[in-house]
């Protein structure tokens, strides 16, 4: 099981890109397109290196009108999935652990 | 009542053929093409827009059952035949397109679907080249019969096209630089670097309106673009970017590993950049 310090700032890969089309929203990386909903999407656009998981959860919670604790758990959900598609990293000093 | 018929001399077209040393109406009669033509006659190319040079060649076109006379060299492409002439230091190439292949191209990007994943390459170079050498043509014979033809070609959704395909380009790119990289060909990878960096210009430029899809044009391109979107802050930081990542400083030390690998990343990332700016 992982767990997240919400105090982690997470930073989208850099070889990963997020494309719109007809389809949706897609993330590609090493050839692969994964397909993502409108709250991945948002925590991944939310991933720039500076923000902490908190934040996210926080600017998510307004901009997607959730109850915060929803909120949390969704970017906690969202950054799992991203992280375990190598689609983001963290910068110091957190970091998902074992 | 043709206008150009009349008063040719004051046309824009002829105008500029004027300047640069080819009497318009010479040039067509040479041609067999007569004042009220079966088709869309009209001057386009790099000179029209204000790119070309004192090499460059002028580009008549005529679309429709007009056939070239036997007064020129002819090269038969695929689609078209040209015509060669020559006037003083200049040449003049009259390219004749058919009705029929022009039809088809107008249906297959009208009906093109623009929203799904690969659009890249759907249309050739140079179908590409003379969509946007229709929409920039100046008449230099019956003007309804251009104004006809271009109306057959949406310059929106050819843009959108261009634009999708240069993003295209640029995902194929990427995955070329992260093998490269990964595999520590640091010179292919700097060099193809190098493309994404302009791939993402073109994407920018495309979004904006450009239809010119010529590489060699690409700084005029965004001088035109400045020249029209004055305002637009993003076009600013894409030309600034596009010049300091084609000719980085010190370009020599590009090749030592370390330098590769950042230039790599300071080229995705104003790729990626790019692109989220067009598609939001």
């Amino acid at each position: 099981m992982s767990f997240i310090d919400l105090e982690s700032t997470p930073i989208k890969s850099i070889r990963a890109r997020r494309r719109r089309s007809s389809a949706g929203v897609v993330i590609i990386a090493d050839n692969y397109h994964h397909s993502i909903d409108a709250t991945i999407d948002a925590v991944w656009c939310a991933c720039d290196g500076v923000r902490t998981v908190r934040e996210i959860a926080e600017n998510i919670s307004s901009d997607l009108a959730m109850p915060p604790g929803l909120a949390l758990a969704a970017v906690i959900g969202a950054i799992l999935f991203l992280g375990s598609l190598h689609l983001i990293s963290w910068t110091l000093p957190g970091h998902p652990t074992q | 009542m043709n206008y150009y018929k009349d008063s040719h001399l004051t046309s824009p077209s002829h105008g500029l053929l004027a300047k640069l040393g080819v009497d318009a109406e010479v040039a067509l009669m040479e041609e067999g093409i007569g004042p009220d033509p079966d088709a869309a006659v009209y001057l386009s190319g790099s000179l029209v827009e204000g790119f070309g040079n004192r090499g460059s060649d002028i580009d008549i076109f005529v679309v429709g059952s007009l056939t070239p006379s036997s007064s020129g060299m002819l090269i038969h492409k695929e689609h078209f035949t040209i015509s060669l002439h020559y006037y003083d230091q200049r040449r003049v190439d009259f390219e004749y397109w058919p009705e029929a292949p022009v039809l088809s191209l107008a249906d297959r990007l009208a009906t093109m679907r623009l929203g799904e994943d690969f659009v890249a390459e759907k249309l050739a170079s140079v179908e590409e080249l003379f969509i946007h050498r229709l929409h920039i043509g100046l008449p230099l014979r019956t003007p309804e019969r251009l104004e006809e033809l271009r109306a057959l070609f949406d310059r929106r959704r050819f843009c959108q096209y261009l634009t999708q395909q240069s993003i295209h380009r640029i995902d194929g790119a990427v995955e070329d630089i992260a093998g490269m990289l990964d595999d520590q060909h640091y010179e292919v990878a700097v060099l193809r670097s190098r493309d994404l960096a302009a791939l993402a210009t073109d994407a920018y430029g495309h979004s904006l309106g450009n239809t010119n899809p010529l590489p060699k044009w690409r700084s005029q391109v965004l001088r035109v673009l400045q020249r029209n979107h004055p305002d637009d802050l993003r076009l600013s930081e894409v030309k600034q970017k596009f010049w300091e990542l084609q000719f980085p400083s010190p370009a020599k030390g590009l090749l030592i590993p370390s330098s590769a690998e950042r230039y790599a990343n300071d080229c995705l990332e104003f790729a990626e950049r790019v692109v989220q700016w067009i598609q939001g």
